[in-house]
């Protein structure tokens, strides 16, 4: 009853955010479809015609199909940028396979002598289309439309991930935050959209295509009304535009503290941390929520804005695990923290630029460092118990993983199964609870606040500290859910604002406060 | 009205049609008979050029169709398919009115023309607002005869317009089709491959098989005269039956015995065949025929010497 009672208080608290990416996703969802039928159905009576040419075109199609989302999203941004057009071209390239193959196998499936007899009587090509096949293939066509807006609907989630908007927003700022309520109110209505555009279509796929003659008109007209929906919140202005990953959106060392205590107030746009390095190195965006010992800064030539006012805590990264795991397997301990210590900021930003950046492989980057420092054992292929070792979903967590199990497999006869790639905190934390992994690197400031519940007060007084920070965390830890936070591995892994190094100095930007002044000099 | 000169076409490898040459008058119906796949369907479909022809010409009217913008070719043409052929998605009401409606005839105009033809098929008005596939097999092929004769072409083709039809729907639909006067002064091209169909419907009879034509003429023609063994092997069975169907008994009328009281029972005669009266026969020792005002009597027996008498006479051929 509390988490529903919470869940409608979020809703209502949100409603302006629901309203406008609920918008914006159907608008988002509609422009690609729209352009997808202008496109598609054309394309689909054509390749009817030429056989030849059919299992190319659906063959391409499909391949285009296959495309893991994100991945396309991906390929799109050094193209088109990031924001509306790769995201409409994306969901655009998904709904094209749906309405084409429906429109080819609608009109391939009509009996050949119906389609002789229409000619048999005079009618024209043209005619023969319009009153013959189109009607006849108008269920299949509609079908494959609606799978299509369906599909869009869902895709259309991740635009969030490119500055787009959308109900993704939500989504993945709730599953980074741990915030059952914010992914809900994500995720309710984009189910709800996708049920009722499914639903609406059935009936227009029912009405039939010869009644719908009349009201066809109206078909487009709906669409593009509701295309337009995208249009609407667009309606912004401000010099600066900032992007900022779903997460650091919600959290009050993020955005919020943004706004709250240095007053800032900026164009904002949500975008994935994958795309967001280097949409501000094309000058996409100018002002991003980074983390301080990302590679890319080093790679994209970003600078750090000094933290003048302490809003963002220490975010020193070590292990966690569950007490059970160490209490099972008496040496894992001393060897997890075999680390403790031997990596700082910098150290880790090369290591995170030698994978983000120069694509070397986790495992190689790990490897080299630990023979650096003469930690390396060759593995000892022991028959040991299984330790699963779960990452998030960026290189800091897969480096360190991968360190992990060589330490791991050269001290001890445990074996190891990495887990890695497991997306935000949520999803990280959930599966060591669950014990589908045993441990994995986590940020005191993560767990402070995001994982442990919100106690404002107390945590004020504490935030600036990173002993009393991480003394805090272990004690709640291992009260709440026997899991054990090890020794800090070093470094500090703080949130950061950043922006271009050219930019920065022409303006004279050192720190936060800096900005702001800047943003409302005008 | 309708000429085919030395037309060819084949598919892959298979020659469907080799060399047919024929013509057909603007009053006459002409029957593509032969076994299936001997080419009638491919015949047929190039002369509305649902088919290309390979080579040859076709002449309608003395105008060579390749000159004729296909669409109004066929506005001018009408054609029943071999399964009646109606769009599943347009109701009874609407698929009548197709070809109207690419003439751009008004509401009024195509209304009353579609009454008529309803009315003159033996279909009932309510079923016009009815979809194909709620129709029995007869009433389909009904529908796909009326919406063939809408417009008043002066040309039909018609491809196996009985073929999916039950023997007794087929005898009726048969002798609707012989007494429409919507079917005189055209130029017919009817395609079977029953024989029985062929003598009772053709004015004259094009024989087909691999694609090639082998005989054409007035059915009797083709069962006195075959041309060769192909023709004669074709009829082989049935000779008696189909010469029996071939004369018109209107033709005997000089070799049969007037009868000397009037009943009400006389048959009037006009276009009936032997058979049909050999058929009456079947269940009555005798029965009277009013030719041409005159009254006659007939039995098996008089028939037979009737029959005997006109060949003699007239060397097997009527009229
Ligand atoms: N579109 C086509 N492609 C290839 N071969 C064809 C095609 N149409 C007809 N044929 C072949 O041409 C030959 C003549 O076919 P056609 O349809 O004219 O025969 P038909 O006399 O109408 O036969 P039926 O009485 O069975 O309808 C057949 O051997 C057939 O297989
Ligand atoms: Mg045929």
């Amino acid at each position: 009853m509390e988490q529903q009672n919470s869940f409608f208080q979020f809703i209502s608290q949100e409603s302006d955010k629901l309203l406008n990416q609920t918008l914006v996703h159907i608008g988002l969802t509609f422009i690609s479809l729209i352009i997808a039928i202008i496109i598609a159905l054309p394309l689909g009576v054509w390749i009817s015609r030429r056989q030849k040419l059919a299992s190319s075109v659906l063959g391409f199609a499909g391949i285009l199909q296959t495309i893991p989302s994100i991945a396309l999203l991906g390929v799109m941004i050094p193209i088109l940028g990031i924001g509306v057009k790769p995201a409409i071209v994306a969901l655009f390239l998904y709904a094209l396979l749906p309405i084409i193959r429906n429109t080819y196998t609608g009109i391939k499936n009509i009996e050949p002598e119906v389609l002789e007899a229409a000619k048999a009587m005079g009618m024209n090509k043209w005619q023969v289309l319009k009153q013959v096949e189109l009607p006849l293939a108008f269920p299949v066509i509609m079908a494959g439309i609606r799978t299509a807006t369906v599909i869009n609907v869902g895709v259309a989630t991740l635009a969030a991930y490119i500055a787009a908007g959308g109900l993704g927003e939500f989504i993945f700022g709730g599953i980074a935050l741990n915030n059952t309520n914010m992914i809900l109110a994500g995720a309710i209505p984009a189910a709800l959209l996708a049920i009722s555009f499914d639903f609406l279509l059935s009936k227009v796929q029912r009405i039939g295509f010869k009644k719908l003659k009349t009201h066809l008109i109206l078909l487009p007209v709906l669409f593009v009304l509701c295309s337009s929906f995208y249009f609407l919140p667009l309606a912004f202005d401000g010099k600066m535009l900032a992007g900022f990953t779903p997460e650091f959106m919600g959290r009050q060392d993020g955005d919020i503290g943004l706004r709250k205590i240095y007053g800032l107030k900026i164009r904002t746009v949500v975008i994935s941390d994958a795309v967001m390095y280097k949409a501000a190195y094309d000058k996409k965006l100018d002002v991003i929520s980074g983390y301080s010992t990302d590679g890319r800064l080093k790679a994209f030539d970003l600078i750090t804005l000094k933290d003048d006012k302490n809003i963002f805590p220490p975010y020193f990264a070590a292990p966690i695990v569950n007490q059970d795991v160490l209490d099972k397997n008496p040496t894992l301990e001393r060897i997890l923290n075999l680390l403790s210590n031997k990596i700082d900021d910098s150290t880790m930003t090369s290591l995170n630029y030698k994978v983000d950046y120069l694509h070397q492989l986790p495992e190689q980057v790990a490897k080299e460092f630990l023979i650096e420092k003469g930690l390396y054992k060759s593995p000892r292929n022991g028959n040991g118990a299984t330790i699963k070792i779960g990452s998030k979903i960026f290189g800091e967590q897969y480096i360190l993983a991968q360190m992990y199990k060589m330490l791991i497999e050269g001290n001890s006869d445990l074996q190891v199964e990495t887990k890695t790639g497991l997306g935000g905190t949520k999803i990280c934390f959930d599966a060591l609870t669950n014990k589908q992994i045993d441990f994995y690197p986590e940020y005191t400031g993560t767990g402070l606040l995001v994982i442990l519940p919100q106690k404002p007060k107390l945590f004020a007084g504490i935030m600036g500290d990173k002993e009393k920070v991480y003394d805090y965390v272990q004690q709640e830890f291992n009260k709440n859910y026997r899991i054990k936070w090890l020794k800090p591995i070093g470094f500090n892994n703080t949130y950061a604002i950043m922006m271009r190094r050219k930019q920065v100095e022409k303006l004279g930007i050192k720190n936060i406060s800096d900005l702001k002044e800047n943003l409302e000099k005008y | 009205m309708i000429e085919l000169k030395n037309i060819s076409k084949s598919f892959d490898k298979t020659n469907a049609v080799k060399n047919i040459s024929f013509s057909v008058l603007k009053d006459e119906t002409l029957v593509l008979l032969g076994t299936s796949g001997c080419g009638k369907t491919t015949t047929l479909k190039m002369i509305n050029r649902l088919i290309k022809a390979d080579s040859g010409d076709i002449f309608i009217n003395g105008e060579n169709i390749k000159k004729i913008n296909e669409e109004k070719l066929r506005l001018g043409i009408g054609y029943v398919l071999q399964n009646h052929g109606l769009l599943p998605h347009y109701t009874i009401e609407q698929n009548i009115a197709i070809v109207p409606n690419l003439l751009r005839w008004g509401k009024d105009k195509t209304d009353s023309r579609m009454e008529e033809m309803l009315h003159k098929l033996h279909l009932p008005l309510n079923l016009k607002d009815k979809y194909p596939n709620q129709l029995s097999g007869g009433q389909q092929q009904r529908v796909g005869l009326a919406r063939a004769l809408m417009a008043k072409p002066p040309i039909l083709l018609m491809d196996e317009p009985f073929g999916a039809l039950d023997p007794i729907t087929k005898e009726s639909i048969k002798k609707e089709f012989l007494t429409l006067d919507e079917l005189q002064n055209k130029a017919i091209v009817m395609v079977t491959h029953d024989i029985q169909e062929a003598f009772e419907l053709g004015d004259r009879i094009c024989l087909m098989s691999n694609g090639e034509m082998i005989q054409i003429g007035k059915p009797t023609e083709l069962l006195e005269k075959p041309r060769n063994g192909l023709v004669k092997d074709f009829f082989r069975g049935q000779k008696l039956q189909l010469s029996l169907k071939a004369i018109e008994v209107k033709n005997l009328s000089p070799f049969l015995e007037p009868s000397a009281d009037r009943y009400d029972d006389a048959i009037s005669i006009d276009h009936q065949s032997v058979w049909d009266i050999l058929e009456i026969l079947a269940e009555k020792p005798f029965c009277r025929l009013e030719i041409n005002g005159e009254l006659k009597k007939a039995t098996n027996g008089s028939l037979m010497e009737a029959i005997e008498k006109f060949k003699a006479t007239k060397n097997g051929t009527t009229e």
